[in-house]
């Protein structure tokens, strides 16, 4: 049965190649007409922008399976990845409006709309919501053998010792940095940023405690506390998660503080109503399905599907935050 | 003497040392403690330019001379012009038809190739693609013509 | 005790029938898309990922893990016929392999690379198998100063590997130290040299490099005089290696073996460095320097098996810390959490089945890909009795297809054309490529690792010396450097006096 799976794709593609062909033969104008009935006719297909493997094409993977089985027809998942996520962004909002063509967009965007010098895309301009997927925390997080316990702790001292910190996140504008610098920019710290080139060397430094503090997410940060080899002082959620068990919101040191990232998906502003709706109706239905709620809330995250219309406004709200704390915090577009 | 290799070659590393310089410049230099994105850049560029002067200096006193067939010049030539044309091509064209021209221009790299073995050669070849990848392995990639 | 009840259990989940057809399913399609140039195994897996939904996840992770070790090897076979390095780790495999192809010896070359990695690839298992914890633990030892020293000591035996003016080769080296810097500085996020194109932001293709460099340029140089290639095509003399091959080759082998097992579990390039170290060794250590890069059988068997030992060993980090080491680790981790198994220090104590099946599939794998590529072997050879007029047009279009496949756009064949012309100048001015590529490979790494190393240690250059492990690395470099630049002055000085006299 699950070698029967991997001889689909191919058949599929057979299928479609002829069928098409055939089309194309007979003048394709007449089926134009037939396709539109019917959404969806045929495979659709879900761009994520980014490596495959990352944290939103899992999310995206585990969405997309549910999501095919209520259209009633295959999509496949797409890595387009490159300059910070907005060139496979800007290539999903210039694909036909029919809404065959669906792309991930999460906070890494919203904060590249203020970051980029040209930003390829704008992403309320040319983008509408179709649903939010899912948000989530991070972990603030020191090395086993710091001295910081708590919150506190760290933010006590670090006021105390300007400039003498240093954190770590996993790369420019990632949402390590951001998250630490609004951090910064609400209690008033002076750190120096370290900045990495994805997770690896960062928890390895962070292990070794070669940088002093850092921003790690629920998918890499919760095994290294459980082994000893980081210790967890905070989440930037507004309340305690399941996957970071007791550890206190920072919100209860710094009031007011919240980060949480989030992914949601996205189609071509130009798409008809009817099959946004279509594609919302698909999307909330599979995100209800326990099996895969389950799957994503193991990975702690939290489910958290929207209205089209809301997802707008909260895209619309997250540009303009982040916008906000780039400038406040200094940090120059590139 | 004047065009021997070391010569060429030493220009060559010249000429990229410079605009790797002036890119550099336009960066922020900063400081040993916080470099800025120019720094590193900056220093290659520097290397790259006094190992090219030595290499050119070099190629002065002995070198040996370009040697270029004309024959060469076209193999070259038209081997990019295929690779170009299957760039271009392929969002337009689609993989099979697009196979078929990048095989005729390839192939006309080679003088003696007649016209009816290019075209016996670009099917098999485009046929062998359209099976591989767009059929059994199923890569995202055009098949059909479209504008 | 414990051992070996971790390796029956192993056994036990890895001789499943399942769990061996997709053992073999990997493997297989590893082969085939590492003989496939451009098509690497990271958007296979992401290809393949949905197939893994459906499937127990030991049995998804011993299938990927197949595909990646099996292009591993699969990588070396285009490297030896037609000069095409697929992945960064290959490149050196070129050097001499496709020059022992040339001299007829292509099948020796294959069966040597294929003996040696699966030699490097069971000494690997073993090791993972019974010093994963304390091999992670040395991957911790390694920060910035670190691994900007170890990028000087490959540099450096690259810029000594090389055949020509040494003066070139560190030219090379430097304009891919260059290339390596177009696209968007990961320290301060600023572009360089992108001159505004979006395409450029991440930086060029490795992949379009190599085959402007190797693969197009070659086939230039083909064409261009075709009586050699015809010489190539007819002169297949041995087939298999005979004991003298062997004599030669099974040091190098173990060496490699060595120094494979202990860079690859270094996240970000480790397996790449030990493959080029390792010849910079064979190199040193021979008693006929000079035939190196003239089909030296030292030069692929050493390499080779670094290489492989390395893929096996960058399996550590992910499976001991959760912490990927390269973009196919990366995938591992993700098709796991799809299945909600998070890899990390806990793995081996939650899931003892899933990291012992895995690794005695490793070696099952192994085994498989040995008995599926020595037959090939013969076949391969045949290969390059095909007229050259059908060979070389296929190249280009597999090669563009590959690239393309790797981003979706066309950008980055255009990229591949570009640097066709650069190697065609290369090849013309007799400079080399391989420094070039390496430079590019390690150029970013190196800068990344320099500027963080002094920003951690507040613009104090003294981190570079204080560091034991980076102090040991660099002493290396300046002593290899020394050793092959001082008889090449003392000899100069000598011509110098001739010419006097």
């Amino acid at each position: 049965m699950q070698l029967d799976n991997l001889w689909t794709g191919p058949r599929r593609a057979l299928l479609r190649y002829l069928v098409s062909g055939a089309i194309a033969l007979g003048g394709g104008l007449a089926s134009q007409d037939a396709r539109a009935t019917a959404f969806p006719s045929h495979e659709l297909t879900i761009i994520v922008p980014f490596e495959p493997g990352a944290n939103g094409d899992i999310i995206i993977r585990l969405l997309a399976e549910g999501m095919s089985k209520r259209l009633g027809q295959s999509i496949v998942v797409e890595n387009k990845s490159g300059g910070g996520g907005m060139i496979g962004t800007a290539s999903a909002a210039r694909s036909k409006p029919d809404g065959y063509t669906m792309v991930l967009v999460a906070n890494v965007q919203a904060v590249n709309s203020s970051l980029m010098k040209t930003v390829p895309i704008n992403i309320e301009a040319e983008l509408r919501g179709v649903t939010l997927i899912t948000k989530g925390t991070s972990i603030l997080v020191v090395p086993a053998k710091s001295t910081f316990q708590t919150v506190g702790d760290f933010l006590r001292y670090a006021k105390e010792h300007p400039g003498v910190l240093s954190y770590a996140s996993s790369g420019v504008g990632s949402t390590g940095q951001l998250t630490m610098e609004y951090l910064k920019f609400m209690v008033g710290l002076d750190l120096k940023h370290i900045p990495y080139k994805g997770g690896t060397q960062m928890y390895t430094d962070l292990v070794a405690g070669r940088v002093d503090i850092g921003f790690g997410s629920t998918s890499g940060a919760p095994e290294l506390i459980e082994a000893g080899k980081l210790r967890g002082l905070g989440i930037t959620s507004l309340q305690k998660m399941e996957v970071t068990g007791d550890l206190p919101p920072i919100a209860t040191d710094v009031p007011g503080f919240e980060v949480e990232h989030w992914q949601g998906i996205m189609v071509p502003a130009a798409t008809p109503e009817e099959i946004v709706s279509k594609l919302h109706q698909a999307a909330s239905n599979a995100l209800s399905d326990p099996e895969i709620r389950g799957k994503l809330e193991r990975l702690g995250l939290k489910v958290m599907a929207s209205s089209p219309a809301e997802f707008d406004s909260f895209v619309h709200a997250e540009i303009i935050r982040w916008a906000d704390v780039i400038q406040k915090a200094g940090i120059r577009p590139q | 003497m004047n065009l021997s290799k070391d010569v060429l070659a030493g220009t060559f590393f010249l000429i990229v040392a410079a605009i790797t310089i002036c890119g550099a410049v336009g960066l922020d230099i900063g400081s040993p403690e916080e470099m800025g994105p120019g720094y590193f850049p900056l220093t290659v560029g520097v290397l790259l330019a006094m190992i090219a002067v030595a290499v050119m200096f070099k190629g002065v006193k002995v070198g040996s001379a370009v040697e270029l067939s004309l024959q060469e010049l076209r193999g070259a030539g038209l081997i990019f012009a295929a690779v170009f044309v299957f760039a271009w091509a392929l969002d337009h064209l689609g993989l099979p038809i697009t196979v078929l021209v990048t095989t005729f221009v390839a192939m006309k790299a080679q003088s003696q190739a007649s016209l009816k073995r290019i075209a016996s050669v670009g099917l098999s070849i485009a046929l062998f693609c359209w099976l591989t990848f767009g059929f059994a392995l199923d890569l995202h990639i055009p098949l059909l013509p479209s504008w | 005790m414990d051992f070996l009840n971790n390796i029956v259990l192993g056994l036990d989940t890895a001789f499943s029938a399942t769990n061996l057809l997709y053992c073999f399913a990997g493997v297989f399609l590893g082969t085939a898309i590492g003989v496939l140039p451009g098509l690497g195994p990271v958007p296979t897996i992401a290809m393949l990922l949905p197939i893994t939904y459906t499937l127990d996840p030991v049995t998804a992770i011993i299938m990927l893990a197949g595909i990646y070790y099996g292009s591993q090897y699969g990588g070396s076979t285009t490297a030896i016929l037609v000069n095409l390095p697929g992945e960064s780790s290959s490149v050196v495999t070129c050097l001499d392999g496709h020059e022992m192809a040339k001299r007829g010896r292509a099948g020796v070359a294959l069966a040597i690379a294929a003996l040696g990695s699966f030699f490097a690839g069971t000494v690997a298992t073993l090791v993972i198998a019974g010093f994963a914890p304390s091999l992670a633990n040395f991957a911790l030892e390694f920060g910035a100063p670190d691994y900007f020293s170890l990028v000087v000591l490959g540099l450096v035996s690259a810029v000594i590997l090389a055949h020509g003016s040494i003066l070139k080769a560190f030219a090379s080296m430097l304009l891919g130290i260059i290339l390596g810097l177009i696209g968007t500085d990961s320290i301060s996020g600023a572009s360089r040299y992108t001159f505004g194109v979006v395409e450029l932001f991440d930086g060029i293709e490795f992949v379009a490099v190599a085959m402007g460099f190797f693969a197009f340029s070659e086939i230039i140089r083909n064409l261009s005089s075709p009586a050699s290639r015809d010489i190539v095509a007819t002169k297949i003399i041995n087939v298999w290696p005979n004991l003298s091959d062997f004599r030669k080759s099974w040091k190098p082998v173990l060496r490699g073996t060595a120094l494979g097992s202990l860079l690859g579990v270094l996240p970000g390039g480790g397996a790449t460095l030990s493959s080029w170290t390792s010849y910079a060794l064979e190199k040193r250590l021979s008693s006929h320097p000079e035939e190196f890069g003239k089909g030296a059988i030292e030069g692929v068997a050493g390499p080779e098996a670094a290489n492989n030992a390395g893929a096996q060993t960058s399996f550590i980090p992910m499976l001991t810390l959760g912490i990927p080491s390269n973009g196919v680790m990366a995938m591992m981790v993700g098709a796991m959490m799809i299945h909600s198994i998070v890899p990390g220090p806990s793995i081996i104590e939650k899931e003892p089945a899933l990291f012992w099946g895995l690794i005695v599939s490793m070696w099952i794998g192994n085994l498989m890909l040995i008995v599926l590529n020595m037959p090939l072997i013969g076949l391969w050879v045949k290969l390059l009795k095909v007229p050259y007029d059908i060979m070389f047009p296929f190249i280009v279009v597999v090669c563009c297809v590959g690239i393309y496949s790797i981003k979706g756009g066309v950008f980055d064949i255009y990229m591949a054309a570009i640097f066709g012309v650069f190697g065609f100048l290369f090849s013309k001015l007799e400079c080399e490529p391989a420094p070039l590529l390496l430079g590019f490979i390690l150029g970013p790494m190196m800068e990344e690792n320099f500027r963080r190393a002094l920003l951690i240690s507040r613009g104090e250059f003294s981190i570079f010396v204080t560091s034991p492990v980076s102090c040991v690395l660099l002493l290396l470099a300046v002593t290899l450097l020394m050793v092959v630049v001082a008889p090449s002055i003392r000899r100069r000085r000598k011509e110098a006096f001739a010419e006097e006299s």
